[in-house]
């Protein structure tokens, strides 16, 4: 009986526990990020290889995903394609880079659906 | 006087309560993948107009990237329908799997040149996302 109600207690994390830690992930992932001020240099040190990279470098993309507990870690070695439901939110940083390598915009994708990127968030606007 | 369907009555009557019955319901909710793509949420992507960073940064990281970045793919899988099974006091439903994916072709210039949503299962052996 116990294990069962410690085995509920692991699984059912509320809702508003899970939201405060998206809160978090995303405070700590965007905030040191500013649009025309970090480098390339500071993301690779900070976020580590890219998941995947366009256009020479210009575009770099980073893989997330919470587990069911709702902490987030990169996602590595697996396509989000083959992540079974209801297991994975899922999130994706989208970083563009000028020719001096510093950021120019970004985004961070939270799911595809029903919401919309978060377009250049807890960045101010460029002066 | 009308005359009752017989047979199909009847095999519905015993699908409901012995056997099975598959429920082609498409309920499109997501069984895999990192979200499902609805044409309204790409409705602002427009041929000829969107870049690839514009696609990147709606669409977040693609599942493959083909041709050298010329391709992005977003695949998801959703539920088509239900196969459900019963006998006397008891029965399941489970879901059957749909696989989707949109298909976004670029030119030289980085522009779209071709957006597409298909089906059907993706290929087998993961396509890894390359450096284009």
């Amino acid at each position: 009986m116990l294990f069962f109600s410690l085995a509920l207690g692991v699984a059912c994390v509320s809702p508003a526990a899970m939201q405060e830690k998206v809160r978090a992930f995303e405070a700590g992932l965007l905030g040191p990020i500013e649009d025309g001020r970090t480098t390339r240099q500071e993301v690779l040190l900070r976020l580590g290889t890219p998941s995947s990279a366009f256009e020479g470098g210009r575009i770099l993309t980073y893989d997330f995903v919470a587990d069911p507990a709702g902490e987030w870690r990169r996602a590595r070695g697996s396509q989000a394609s083959d992540w079974i439901h209801p297991h994975p939110r899922t999130s994706s940083l989208v970083l563009v880079f000028g020719p001096d390598d510093r950021l120019v915009r970004h985004s961070l994708v939270k799911g595809l659906h029903p919401d919309p990127p978060v377009q250049d968030a807890a960045s101010p606007p460029p002066s | 006087m009308r005359r009752a369907p017989g047979w199909p009555l009847g095999v519905l009557v015993l699908s409901l309560q012995t056997g099975c019955l598959i429920w082609p319901f498409p309920t499109g909710h997501l069984l895999a993948g990192r979200g499902r793509i609805t044409p309204q949420y790409v409705a602002s992507l427009q041929v000829g107009v969107a870049t690839r960073e514009e696609v990147l940064r709606h669409l977040g990281e693609p599942d493959e990237v083909l041709a050298g970045g010329k391709v992005l793919v977003y695949r998801w899988t959703e539920t088509r329908g239900f196969l459900a099974a019963g006998g006397y006091g008891g029965a399941v439903a489970v879901p059957f799997p749909g696989h989707r994916a949109l298909r976004l072709e670029f030119g030289p210039d980085a522009r779209l040149t071709g957006l597409a949503f298909e089906r059907g299962k993706p290929p087998a052996g993961p396509v890894p996302a390359g450096e284009p």
